[in-house]
């Protein structure tokens, strides 16, 4: 296999995101207290990511390349990848927008767990080049996760992804509840990476050496077409059982990354002691990146076993959904409730993952998962920028509902986007969150899922209930305590790319939708180049 | 001669009890080490299966493993050491500010 730089091309965006984490050390090693300059460096560097994501796609389709594979077959180099990578650079722009303030004066500030015993080695030594670089390697574990067409570049982009995570919910290391939830997030997170390496090490035992997906592909229709059923061992190892084992091994480390619900113990707790720039990230970015591997494998490789996971996928995705909202209308902390909000998200988008089994919709439960992983972000992202900013402006150690009351009085801007992405999150129309749930239900009534689709519409009639309870509280509760909020430009720009975004797709959901569709026919299994 | 299948229970059995320690024990360091153990027991069924295959990836894959399971280490072991600074101990039933 010789080397070439149409395959650089393919990773241009991952290269430049990983010598942006690098400069931006740097730069502020040569110039300490730049933080504007560091922040403007990030968000022209992941946009030259994200042209470079775009740029490489057109590259390929106009010189020809088709179905070529790049390294080897390691990663996709498919309209769906490049969609993914476009969502991701995306996330970490809006993260990089809202975070400086969060990590500005943060010695001076009141620290947020008043009362909290502060031990005095830990005093905050934070410089801001650690965030961004973190927020940036993270990013790229997450594309390379998204575009992973192998086994060993799932693990390797999940991992890269993972650890970052686990440094970032920890960064404020001199608050006790950021230390809590990274301990968690480590311990849990390390436990389900230990899963799906196991699966990934049994799949590839029971395929007779396929790590590459087109090769697992071919495995499976070779045993599969000699007549060997699911439940009979197939001779010297290489049968279905041990091949069905590792599939749910392989099946628990990702429902752990996307907190579905037997695995969704670490989000809330995770969630709620990050800092809340993490929180916005870690609810967008990880879920986008392994639902994103997560349909690959299962609607591309795997769907000749579909009668084997989805029972067990169609019972995950009905928890999923009906815990996540129905604890979620028992929280009183903002933040929580979130968190419990993005669970029965992960609900709604294993439909997309069920529907994908059936080859028929796959193409629409693909689109539809693109669709709705894009206004997901917006929606979340905006919402917790807004948490951040009262919870800022409070000095509280919590999240409390009740710092909400009459908001919209003293912070009609403020409020207005709170609203509208809560608003967007129920799934009322016109927001776009009315758009993307009706994509990905109609896959999944495609696929003859009806149930589950009524089981769903259900739960987001529920989840109407503890979201418009906060916009209740905003316009029509009394002031109970005086408000000083400041919107920092940045964050202001992110807030506005989140309400344009959600308005307009709202409005003109064909534009995205088209994209997204293309996306998701082009889905590729590139063929490993060496043997 | 040892066959796949002694390595396979050997590896099936090292990662249960990793995955019974990690249930089971209080103490964060032990539920570390647990955690190790069960990546060494995916690496053993890797390396014995690119043997008896015979095909280098899962050896491959193994050396990917050992970096991504230093890095774990360093990074868990730093957020241990910060949370033994606030707590004066690595007991996880004392990491209980938030509860579900």
């Amino acid at each position: 296999m010789a080397f070439s730089y149409s395959d650089l091309f393919v990773i241009a965006p991952e290269i430049i995101l990983t010598a942006l984490a690098l400069v931006v050390i740097f730069v502020e090693l040569a110039w300490p207290r730049c933080e504007a300059a560091l922040q403007a460096i990030c968000a022209v560097g992941i946009l030259l990511a994200g042209a470079a994501a775009a740029i490489s796609l057109g590259v390929q389709t106009t010189a020809g390349f088709g179905s070529a594979s790049f390294l080897n077959g390691m990663v996709a180099a498919d309209g769906f990848s490049v969609f993914l990578k476009v969502i991701l650079a995306t996330i970490a722009l809006l993260i990089v927008l809202i975070s400086r303030s969060y990590f500005s004066n943060a010695p001076n500030q009141p620290t947020e767990n008043i009362g909290e015993q502060k031990s005095a080695s830990l005093v905050s030594r934070l410089r801001h080049s650690d965030y961004y670089s973190l927020i940036l390697l993270t990013t790229v574990g997450m594309m390379v996760l998204a575009s992973a067409t192998d086994l060993v570049a799932l693990f390797i982009g999940l991992e890269t992804m993972s650890v970052g995570l686990y440094c970032l919910a920890g960064i404020r290391f001199e608050r006790v509840r950021s230390s809590e939830s990274a301990l968690k997030y480590l311990l849990l997170g390390a436990f389900a990476s230990a899963f799906l390496l196991f699966g990934i090490a049994l799949i590839y035992g029971a395929t007779n050496g396929a790590t590459n997906f087109k090769a697992i592909v071919d495995a499976l229709q070779g045993s599969f077409s000699s007549g060997i059923s699911l439940l009979e061992p197939a001779p010297a190892m290489k049968g279905t059982p041990l091949l069905l084992a590792g599939i749910g091994f392989l099946l628990i480390g990702l429902l752990f990354k996307i907190a579905a619900v037997p695995f969704h113990f670490w989000s809330p707790d995770v969630y709620q002691g990050a800092p809340t720039p993490v929180t916005a990230f870690m609810s967008a970015g990880p879920k986008a990146a392994a639902l994103a591997v997560f349909i690959r494998l299962f609607g591309w490789v795997l769907p000749g076993l579909s009668t084997v996971w989805a029972p067990m996928l169609w019972l995950i995705a009905a928890l999923t959904m009906t815990v996540g909202n129905i604890i979620a209308l028992a929280q009183t902390d903002v933040k929580r409730m979130l968190a419990y909000s993005s669970i029965a998200h992960a609900g709604y988008l294993l439909l997309a993952i069920l529907a994908a089994g059936n080859p028929q919709v796959r193409e629409a439960a693909a689109a539809g998962m693109l669709f709705y992983l894009t206004i997901y972000y917006l929606m979340n992202i905006g919402a917790f920028a807004v948490v951040y900013i009262i919870n800022r402006a409070r000095e509280n150690s919590d999240y409390q509902i009740g710092d909400y009351y009459g908001l919209a009085a003293k912070q009609p801007w403020v409020a207005g986007v709170l609203a509208l992405c809560l608003i967007s999150l129920a799934g009322i129309p016109p927001t776009a969150g009315f758009f993307s749930k009706l994509y990905v239900f109609s896959a999944a009534v495609k696929a003859g899922y009806i149930g589950l689709v009524v089981i769903a519409v259900l739960n987001s009639v529920v989840s109407v209930y503890y979201y418009l309870r906060l916009v209740v509280y905003m316009y029509m509760r009394p002031l109970e305590k005086p408000l000083a909020a400041r919107l920092t430009p940045t964050t202001a720009v992110a807030l506005m790319i989140c309400t344009i975004g959600i308005l307009g797709l709202g409005l003109l959901p064909g534009g995205l939708m088209k994209q997204a569709q293309t996306g998701a026919a082009q889905i590729e299994l590139p063929v490993p180049t060496v043997e | 001669m040892v066959g796949l299948n002694w390595y396979l229970v050997l590896s099936a059995l090292l990662f249960c009890i990793g995955a019974a320690g990690v249930l089971t024990r209080r103490n964060a360091i032990i539920i570390f080490m647990s955690i190790e153990l069960m990546l060494n027991a995916a690496n053993l069924a890797l390396v014995a299966f690119g043997r008896f295959i015979p095909n280098v990836t899962g050896q491959a894959l193994v050396f990917f493993v050992m970096a991504v399971a230093a890095a774990e280490v360093a990074v868990g072991l730093a957020i241990i050491v910060t949370i033994f600074k606030h707590k004066e101990s690595v007991d996880i039933d004392k990491v209980n500010l938030m509860k579900w």
